[in-house]
Order: structure tokens, then C-alpha cells, then sequence
């Protein structure tokens, strides 16, 4: 019985992020997953739960301004059920959907309904179709997607937009996860020195990854710009100016520099986590042995760190495959998009989300087998 | 205790009548480009408030951020604002999905007076032989230029009837890079300012069948011009060359001598850059005449419950509404009542604007299914090529005309 209570109390305390997780997270991978297979379009969503009054629709579609000495003979002749329900209504229907109405649509009872004054009321597009189809009424119940298939990741596949972005992120991430891994390591050996003002200095290198990078973008859009400070300084040594996000072969390396200034100092609080495991007495040795302080960096310190090394390289592998707000903010060109950024524009500025749900899929199996690989190369060698 | 029983009961009645006595609440969203703009909206849904007081309450919500993915999402979810504004890019892919309601019947009911607008602003609102907003105010473009600039290098004011060959000469005059003035800033991306000088030059985009017309002579004439003026002559930069956002920025540096913008870059030099001293003409001609017309509409949502009461208020926003928007902000009126009574033809901050109506292009793109953006999308990073002289003019024509109806179908 304790048990149980036991149970039921720990799982109580973990239900909210449950419920949390389930509904931002899990949630929308398998929706995701089941739109990658239609031609969702979501300003369709509200179709058939939009409400009106039926009365009011009629009255406007034919064009009555007065309710008296109306003929149920005339309006059904000027009444046509599909082009109602598409025009006035608002609700898209396909070749099968208007021939199954021409079919089914109990347009004389509708008008008998309406001289009657029996159509004054409210309801929303499902009840109205269940109330008047005689057959198939299941049909016109919501807006379901259609189904496509696989036809997203045909057109996946044949989009060369698509093979640019995706090779922009592969470009992206194969550069800067050896750059920053290389450069947290060695923020961390420095920070790591038993010197005067050293706190300020594991400041200075963290306190750029914990900035929001609205505010970065913004400042390096400033450093950047063609008229700005690195241009100024790159002048002293004799390099022209170079409108560096503007310029489409420039724009992306910009961004990158920039990524790694910004997640370096992140990284490098895990390297020094990793150098406090390195036992004193190595080093000691090997300062009575005449190693200097190279040697002992590349035949000591990294073969210790290779845990976190590891566990670097795979987080910078995985968030650099994912950057995206560094690159809505920078980038205007679409050739210098990114995957993630190419998903989102996709989403949200064409009202293609089947087909970005696709890629999103796509980009999701591609990650999943690249950490797959990595942990079974770098478990042989795991200190773990 | 009973004292406070009865106060708790007075209280709960008054509560109740309040709900008895209900308004209609419309709600109005849009974006907002300056503070100016949300003040002359919110001194007209004032003036309606107390036109209509106790019947119908107008909220003026406006959507701030990217106004384009934000209205997206409250439409799919059925929270749109009941009134809302919609540019001629895009609105025919809004119209298209359902989600805006048509309006001829407010129309015939209330007698509305369409004939009071110019049937090149109703076009981009039009589908299917049924309207679906009416636009509230419009823009065309214009030629600006610093006339300091122009008395530095001794160089005649541009006037009406210059052409081409005088715009190039000109700006060959005034194009002095060692002195860090340029004579002129375009934009290096954007179809609808090189649309101009393909229409000057008689060429079209699209042909009635909605198929692009990009590789004719006149097109590809008019759209090497434009990238010459950049490429060849290098009398043109664009603007962060200069670290300035956009063309009204440069000019207002006093980096420039001439952009092409329209009236809401006149009263952005006014407000921020009131030293330049600049004039305005018409744009230049060639062939024929022509400009851009960017307009926006008021469109009503298909999820508003009383679209009645909806219809009542965009009605007063454009006869009252647009009378003390327009006057409040300076841009021009869409209807011809409201352009007399204003005298627009007169003030020196409109006239340039609306004496070009008569050649202007509506901005939006035409294709079968209504969806335009991704295909302006692709044309305009396409045209971005050629100004980095990536591929020739000939070329990117070929490639967009090669995959315009792959970019313009979607769902």
C-alpha cells in the first residue's frame, strides 16, 4: 500500500513536465511526422468550425434584403450547393467533394428551411453539412489534410534551395564544431592557471554565451557592416572593405566566426570541469621530466579530456546542425539559409507545411544517424 | 453579516447588468511602422468609439513583429483580429485559403460607393468576381534628390521629362566616390523597383496567362539598365554599402544624390533627417511612363461573429476613418471624394505621388493559385546575383523564367 502511495506521489510530482514535454515536445514530432505526408495548409484549420448564421449566409449569397414573398421554386434555381459552401462559407472542396454535394445536398429542404424562417440560427460548417447531406456526411466533418504521400519528399529531393541549405548546415557545422571545440579547450587551459584576476577572465570568455544572441546579432550587424570597425582594422593591413552579411560568398563564414565567439566560453566551463580530473601529480612529473607547456597540452591534457571532448563535439555537432536564430536575424539571402531557417520559412512565410514538416522529418533522421555513429565511433576509446 | 451579504448581491447585479448591457466588440489589428501611425489609428477607432458609443466597440489591437507569420497563425487558430490589414503582395494567397470574408453584400446593402476607388487599387483585392477589402491608402514611387548635392557638382535638377540616358548622365556627373557621395542608392534585390523601368521600357512581367514575359528585349534591356547603373557605370550602390538600412537612410546621410522611394520616405526625412534639402520629381520615362503602386487593404476574417457590426467599422474607417488617417500621417487617400477634399493634388508632400496614379502598376504579382511569396523569394535572390555580377542578365532571366511556375505552384 506505501508503495503504491509512493508511486502514485512521484509520479504526481513529475506530471507537470510530463504533461509539458508531452504536449511542446512529443506532441508535435508525430504531428510533424503525419503532416510530412499531406499538403497541410494551416489557414484552413478553422474550415468547417467557423459559425455563422445560417439565415445571414443565405440572405447574402442570394442576395435578399427582405425575408417576405420569397419562392422556395426561384431560390433553388439560383441556388448552387457547392459554390455556396465555397464561396460564402469559405470551405475548399475538391473534385469528389463537390461531385458527392451535386449528388447528396438536400438543396430543397435548405430552401424550405429558409422561406420558412427556419434557418435563423447558429452553427458551424460540420453541423450544417451533417444537417443537409443525406449520405457521406462523414466526409465533410473537419478539414483533414490531404493525404500525399511521398510526394514533399519528391520535391524534396528535386529542390535545389533544399541541397543548398542543407549543405550550408553541413558547411556550418563540420567547420565550427572543431574551431569551438578547439578554442574552449584552450580558454580552459588559460582559465584554468592559478594567476591574479583569473575570475575575470572565466567571466569575460562565459559571459558572451549567456548573452541573448538578439542583442549579439544586433552588435555584430554593426561590426560587420561595410563602413564598420573590423572593416577599419582589416584596412590598416591593407585588405579592402567587404560588406561582410550582405555579400552572398562572405555572409555565412560571418555568421560562423560569430557562433563560435558566442559558444566557446559555454564549452569551455565543461573543459574545465575535465582539467580538475587530470591528476596533479601527472603534471607535476612532468614538469621534472623539462615538458614544456606544449607538449604537456597535446601528450597529457587531451588524451585526459577526451570524455568531454566527446561530449563536445557531440553537442556542437547536433546545435550547429540546428542553427537558427543567429541566421533569421543576419542572414537576408536565401542561398546562405540554413536547414532550420529554410523549415521555418517554409512553415510560415509560404503556407507550405506538409512540405516543411518533410524536411523537418528529413532533418531529424539525418541528426539521429549522426549521433548514432559518433557514439559508436567514440565508444571504443570512452574513459567513461 | 447581512450587511455584507448585500453588498456581495449588489455587487454580483451589478456585475450581471454590465454583461446585459453588452457592446459589439470589433477588433482592428495591423502592424505599425512608426508611433505616428498608431497614434492617427487610435485617434480614428476614438472617433468611431464615440460615433457608435454603446452599440459597437472598436479595439485597436495592433500585431506587432512579423506581421505576415503572426496573422498566419491567428488565423489558422481562429483569434485574428475581426478587421485586418492586408498588403497587395500577398493578399491574394489570404483571400485564396478562405480565412477573408467577402463583401459584396455590405456593399450592395450599405450602397457603398466602389466607384469612389481607382480600379487599379481594387484589382490586387479582387477573386473571383467578389471583393474581399478595400484599400485604405496607397504609394507609388517617386524620384528624390539632394539638391545640395546637385549645386555641389553644378548639375541640373532633374525635371519632368527626363529619360534614361538623362538619369545616367546625371548621375555620371554626380558620382564622386572620393569624396564618399554616390549618385545614387538602389535596391539590389527587389523585383518591384526594377518592375518600373521594365514597364518604362514597354516590356511586362507577367502576360494574361500569368506566365513570365522576363525574356522579351524590353525586359532585359530595362533590367540591364538597372544593374548597369550598379555594375557598369558604378554610379549606383546599394545601401548598406554605406551602413544605412534601407535607401531613405542613405539619402538622409547625405550619402546620396538621388533614390527612388515612396511618401513614406518623404516623411521619414522630414522627422529624422530635416537638414537634407531635397526635391521630388516624377520618375524617369523611356518608352512610356510608369511607377509602382503599393497599397493595403482592410480585410474583414471569415471567424468574426458579427460581421455586420465588423462591415460598420471598416465603412468608417474608409469614408471618416481614412479622412483623419490620411491627414494625421500624410499618405495619400484611396478615394477620389476624400483626394478632392483634401486637396492632395496640392500639397507638395502628396502631388508627385498622385500625379503618377495614372501610369502606376499595382504590386502584386499575379499566379494561378494566388501564392506569390515564394516565388518573389527566389526572382529576388536571383536578381541579387546579377548585382554582384555573379551571372549575366541574360542568364538569370532564363533561370527564373526556366522555374517560375515550379516557385509559383503550391498547394
Amino acid at each position: 500500500m506505501k508503495k503504491i502511495r509512493e508511486w502514485f506521489a512521484g509520479y504526481l510530482f513529475i506530471l507537470p513536465i510530463i504533461i509539458v514535454v508531452g504536449v511542446f515536445v512529443i506532441y508535435p514530432i508525430f504531428a510533424s511526422i503525419y503532416y510530412s505526408f499531406t499538403n497541410y495548409n494551416p489557414l484552413r484549420q478553422m474550415e468547417y468550425k467557423n459559425t455563422f448564421n445560417l439565415q445571414d449566409q443565405l440572405e447574402q449569397y442570394l442576395l435578399i434584403f427582405s425575408m417576405k414573398d420569397l419562392n422556395t421554386k426561384d431560390l433553388l434555381s439560383q441556388f448552387d450547393p457547392a459554390d455556396f459552401i465555397q464561396t460564402q462559407l469559405g470551405i475548399k472542396l475538391d473534385k469528389d467533394q463537390r461531385a458527392i454535394i451535386e449528388k447528396y445536398f438536400d438543396s430543397k429542404r435548405l430552401m424550405e428551411d429558409f422561406v420558412n424562417l427556419k434557418t435563423n440560427k447558429r452553427m458551424s460548417g460540420s453541423q450544417f453539412m451533417s444537417e443537409y447531406m443525406s449520405k457521406y456526411k462523414g466526409m465533410f466533418s473537419g478539414y483533414t489534410p490531404t493525404w500525399v504521400g511521398l510526394k514533399n519528399f519528391y520535391q524534396m529531393m528535386n529542390d535545389p534551395l533544399f541541397w543548398k541549405t542543407l549543405w550550408n548546415s553541413i558547411f556550418f557545422s563540420i567547420i565550427v564544431t572543431p574551431i569551438q571545440t578547439f578554442i574552449a579547450l584552450l580558454l580552459a587551459v588559460a582559465a584554468n592557471q592559478k594567476i591574479k584576476g583569473i575570475k575575470f577572465f572565466k567571466l569575460s570568455f562565459y559571459i558572451p554565451s549567456i548573452t541573448s544572441s538578439a542583442a549579439i546579432s544586433m552588435l555584430f550587424m554593426l561590426l560587420y557592416a561595410k563602413p564598420g570597425i573590423i572593416n577599419r582594422f582589416l584596412g590598416f593591413i591593407g585588405i579592402p572593405p567587404v560588406d561582410w552579411l550582405s555579400n552572398t560568398s562572405t555572409a555565412l563564414p560571418a555568421v560562423m566566426a560569430m557562433n563560435i565567439w558566442t559558444t566557446a566560453g559555454y564549452f569551455m566551463i565543461v573543459f574545465l570541469a575535465g582539467l580538475q580530473n587530470i591528476p596533479k601529480d601527472l603534471i607535476e612529473a612532468s614538469e621534472l621530466d623539462g615538458a614544456t607547456g606544449w607538449t604537456r597540452f597535446w601528450k597529457i591534457i587531451i588524451p585526459l579530456v577526451k570524455p568531454q571532448i566527446s561530449y563536445v563535439v557531440t553537442l556542437g555537432l547536433i546545435g550547429t546542425l540546428q542553427v537558427f536564430d543567429q541566421i533569421y536575424f543576419l542572414i537576408q539571402n536565401q542561398q546562405n539559409y540554413t536547414t532550420a531557417m529554410y523549415i521555418y520559412v517554409n512553415a510560415f512565410n509560404y503556407n507550405q507545411m506538409g512540405y516543411a514538416s518533410a524536411i523537418a522529418v528529413f532533418f531529424l533522421a539525418l541528426i539521429m544517424a549522426l549521433t548514432l555513429i559518433q557514439r559508436k565511433v567514440i565508444k571504443e576509446e570512452s574513459y567513461f | 453579516m447581512k450587511s455584507r451579504v448585500f453588498l456581495l448581491v449588489i455587487g454580483m447585479i451589478s456585475m450581471l447588468s454590465i454583461g446585459l448591457f453588452a457592446v459589439t466588440v470589433v477588433t482592428l489589428g495591423g502592424w505599425v511602422s512608426s508611433p505616428v501611425e498608431q497614434q492617427a489609428m487610435e485617434s480614428v477607432v476614438k472617433a468611431f468609439n464615440q460615433r457608435y458609443a454603446g452599440q459597437i466597440e472598436l479595439k485597436y489591437q495592433p500585431i506587432p513583429g512579423n506581421y505576415l507569420v503572426k496573422l498566419t497563425s491567428e488565423l489558422s487558430a481562429g483569434t485574428a483580429p475581426d478587421i485586418f490589414y492586408l498588403d497587395s503582395s500577398y493578399a491574394q494567397q489570404f483571400i485564396r485559403s478562405g480565412a477573408v470574408y467577402p463583401l459584396d453584400y455590405f456593399v450592395k446593402k450599405y450602397n457603398f460607393p466602389v466607384s469612389d476607388f481607382a480600379t487599379s487599387l481594387l484589382q490586387p483585392f479582387e477573386y473571383d468576381g467578389h471583393i474581399y477589402g478595400f484599400p485604405k491608402d496607397f504609394s507609388t514611387l517617386a524620384l528624390f534628390y539632394n539638391k545640395d548635392i546637385f549645386d555641389k557638382y553644378n548639375v541640373p535638377y532633374p525635371t519632368n521629362n527626363w529619360t534614361w540616358q538623362d538619369l545616367l548622365s546625371a548621375a555620371e556627373k554626380l558620382n564622386h566616390p572620393q569624396d564618399g557621395i554616390y549618385a545614387l542608392s538602389l535596391s539590389p534585390n527587389a523585383l518591384d523597383r526594377v518592375m518600373p523601368f521594365i514597364f518604362q521600357n514597354g516590356g511586362e512581367v507577367v502576360n494574361s496567362q500569368m506566365q513570365p514575359e522576363l525574356n522579351t528585349p524590353q525586359a532585359i534591356q530595362a533590367i540591364q539598365f538597372y544593374f548597369d547603373l550598379h555594375n557598369k557605370y558604378h554610379v549606383a550602390i546599394q545601401p548598406s554599402d554605406v551602413g544605412a538600412g534601407w535607401n531613405g537612410d542613405a539619402f538622409g546621410r547625405g550619402k546620396v544624390a538621388m533614390i527612388m522611394e515612396g511618401p513614406w520616405a518623404y516623411s521619414f526625412l522630414k522627422e529624422t533627417y530635416p537638414q537634407i534639402n531635397f526635391g521630388m520629381t516624377v520618375m524617369p520615362m523611356e518608352k512610356t511612363r510608369a511607377t509602382m503602386i503599393y497599397t493595403v487593404c482592410y480585410a474583414m476574417s471569415r471567424s468574426t461573429p458579427d460581421k455586420d457590426a465588423a462591415w460598420k467599422a471598416m465603412e468608417f474607417l474608409l469614408t471618416d476613418g481614412m479622412k483623419i488617417f490620411t491627414e494625421k500621417l500624410g499618405v495619400i487617400p484611396t478615394r477620389f471624394s476624400i483626394q478632392k477634399s483634401e486637396n492632395v493634388f496640392e500639397n507638395p508632400a502628396d502631388k508627385v505621388f498622385v500625379e503618377q496614379v495614372g501610369y502606376g502598376h499595382a504590386w502584386f504579382i499575379p499566379t494561378s493559385n494566388g501564392n506569390s511569396s515564394k516565388l518573389l523569394d527566389n526572382i529576388n535572390s536571383e536578381l541579387y546575383n546579377i548585382w554582384q555580377n555573379k551571372v549575366t542578365v541574360e542568364q538569370a532571366v532564363d533561370y527564373i523564367t526556366q522555374n517560375w511556375n515550379n516557385w509559383a505552384s503550391q498547394q
